[in-house]
């Protein structure tokens, strides 16, 4: 199954990794991501005003690419991997729904676009993993167990709030945690697994995300987490680059590896994970320790 | 005693209520949201507050860096049991400020200039530049 | 007058405000002096290539803003036109030397980039056509060769700038984005090089002294008598 794919600019620079691995990771699963022939930045933070209406260009206009591809691919789906991407683009989808004059509006505006119907369903990779490949074609895919491997699905704020974006539960989300389940690992129970990371804050006030990354990280290291698994590649970048800043001022007294879950899929999942076995040295010492 | 609104702090109340389009009094000040709020110890006057005075017409708020520091995470919205969506008064107030001409962030300062290094995630420069220029 | 002896029918254009007949077929910028305006401003090579007459104008009846080089569009009966000789847009010193091709390069000198909420304003304005919004968001995402490709017919006539409503500079962005494309990406001409290193060597140093001492007539004869493919 082909499906259309947003990438987001983040992961065509700092997150190239996660993108990679992704791509591979689906064709292991038996599915294909398609790049959009051409895309805009989303926008990123999803603009909350009443009146505006200029910000939700963008992601207007990557939801008409998504439908013309959709045409082709004989579907609506559009997969995102980043969490900031799934979260703006499904607001501003609903926002659509609910109010069909904004959606006349924008379309009068847009008159080197076709109109935009309103009808591309957003889904994000962690969707497509547990909803159309299931569990237990994952199961079978497994090459590396990753028996004993003390995982902790962080999961940020942008996949799950606001409610009707919600595609998990918003306290206690599963999707994760059942996907590193079915690699073999074990699931680690973080109450601040829907905590925020202190987000673009990292800019503007590197003390708040400190704040937000040691609440996250300490409980997960009480919990004994031998590595963090996220989806959002902001996420990533502030809980590492917070744990280097709280562990030189001697808040935390060890710094727990951060990774994405694409790349922890490709070890389980790949026959060719060397690669990732060297950068991730510590997952391969650990699985060998514990007999994995 | 009887309190009563200034002329300005009405228009502000206007202002923050349509541009978030939330009934501001429809808050009881449970405090949940400075509860919940992940970034609170960060900021000069919590988010319950921060209603509070928009409910006064007290135009005080308007120098808080509440909103600024406000990470738009939406954990706020989320648990308010009067079903009031924080975020978009934050987003109201910092519009508020923005389009009088203030913008927060200024992208060709030295500060912000040293911060484009290139491991710092695209989303987030964009999305500090969305919340804090006009 | 000499356009109705020769039956060139005249058209009604607006310049600033003021009503003028032209003969039809003239191009903006002859309709122009044609009606007594000398230019001082705004005009360069005449030939669509400096993008130094950029003009808007409207046609009758019509509420859309239109943008054209005034020395390539011809005049339209019931034109309203003004023309924008200079765009004070920001430029950036930078030293090429100092530069590299990270992805955030061009992020690093033109932040405002990041401002773009892809309206589009910037490629329904351009006069030369390009997709400009579309080199704005490859820039942004530091696709640097996708940017110097699209932005390579770029006239630089600031027209862009004008109308963009996060005041990006798109023309200053995508010179940057021709130059770190030329400078690191695009393939090196190493023939060019060793040519020119062939030369510097004097290589023809010592043909060139003779011909320097022939008389014009050798010169000529020499000329006839060359040997082409």
């Amino acid at each position: 199954m082909e499906y259309p794919y947003y990438p987001g600019c983040t992961l065509k620079t700092t997150g190239k990794k996660d993108e990679e691995a992704a791509l591979e990771v689906a064709k292991l699963l038996e599915f294909e991501l398609k790049e959009l022939p051409t895309w805009t930045c989303c926008g990123v933070v999803y603009n909350l005003t009443s009146d505006v209406m200029a910000d939700h260009l963008s992601a207007t206009r990557t939801l008409i690419r998504a439908q013309e591809m959709g045409r082709e691919l004989k579907t609506n789906k559009l997969v995102t991997l980043c969490s900031m991407c799934y979260n703006v683009l499904k607001q501003v989808n609903l926002m659509y729904k609910k109010n069909p004059d904004k959606l006349n509006n924008i379309n009068l505006f847009m008159d080197t676009e076709e109109d935009y119907l309103g009808n591309v369903e957003i889904m994000h990779f962690l969707e497509v993993l547990y909803k159309d490949i299931g569990l237990e074609k994952i199961k079978e895919k497994v090459k590396t167990p990753l028996t004993n491997l003390k995982v902790d699905p962080y999961y940020g704020c942008m996949l799950l709030r606001p409610k009707n974006i919600a595609f998990d539960d918003q306290d206690a989300p599963h999707v994760m945690g059942d996907i590193l389940s079915a690699l073999g690992a074990k699931v680690i129970e973080n109450p601040m697994t829907v905590e925020c990371c202190g987000a673009h804050q990292i800019i503007t006030n590197k003390e708040a995300v400190l704040d937000c990354v040691q609440r996250i990280v300490k409980t997960s290291q009480s919990k004994g987490a031998d590595v963090i698994v996220t989806p959002c590649p902001l996420c990533q970048y502030n809980l590492t680059t917070g744990q280097k800043s709280l562990f030189e001022k001697g808040k935390i007294n060890h710094q727990t590896p951060v990774i994405y879950l694409s790349e922890l899929l490709i070890i389980s999942l790949s026959d060719n994970n060397e690669n990732y076995l060297k950068d991730y040295k510590f997952i391969k010492d650990k699985l060998e320790e514990r007999g994995g | 005693m009887v309190f009563t609104v200034s002329e300005k702090g009405l228009e502000l109340r206007k202002n923050v209520e349509e541009i978030s389009g939330q009934n501001i009094f429809q808050c009881y000040q449970c405090g949940k949201c400075s509860a919940t709020c992940p970034v609170v110890d960060s900021m000069d006057m919590a988010p319950n507050k921060i209603i509070r005075f928009v409910q006064m017409g007290d135009l005080e708020v308007l120098d808080q860096n509440t909103f600024w520091v406000c990470a738009a995470c939406f954990t706020c919205s989320a648990r308010c049991p009067r079903s009031v969506d924080i975020a978009k008064i934050m987003e109201a107030l910092r519009n508020v400020m923005l389009r009088n001409k203030q913008d927060f962030i200024n992208i060709y300062s030295k500060e912000f200039i040293e911060k484009m290094i290139e491991e710092i995630p695209q989303m987030a420069i964009v999305a500090a530049i969305k919340k804090g220029v006009w | 007058m000499l356009a109705e002896k020769n039956q060139i029918p005249l058209v009604s254009v607006f310049i600033m405000g003021k009503e003028y007949k032209v003969p039809s077929g003239l191009t903006l910028m002859k309709a122009m002096e044609y009606a007594g305006y000398r230019y001082t401003r705004g005009a360069g090579c005449r030939a669509g290539f400096c993008g130094a007459c950029a003009t808007i104008y409207r046609l009758k009846d019509d509420y859309k803003l239109k943008s054209a080089l005034a020395c390539q569009t011809t005049v339209d009966d019931g034109m309203y036109l003004v023309q924008l000789p200079f765009t004070p847009a920001n430029k950036k010193k930078y030293d090429m030397e100092k530069l590299n091709i990270a992805h955030n390069a061009l992020l690093k000198e033109y932040p405002e980039i990041a401002r773009c909420i892809s309206c589009n304003s910037c490629t329904k304005v351009c006069p030369q056509e390009l997709k400009v919004m579309d080199y704005v968001q490859a820039s942004l995402r530091g696709d640097i060769e996708k940017a110097a490709i699209l932005s390579f017919d770029c006239v630089q006539c600031g027209l862009c700038a004008f109308r963009c409503p996060a005041e990006i500079t798109q023309y200053h962005v995508g010179q940057l984005a021709r130059r770190l494309n030329g400078k690191f990406v695009a393939p090196k001409a190493i023939h060019t090089e060793e040519a020119v290193a062939k030369l510097n060597n004097g290589v023809s140093k010592k043909e060139i002294s003779k011909l320097k001492i022939l008389k014009l007539a050798e010169i000529k004869d020499l000329y006839k008598k060359r040997v082409t493919e």
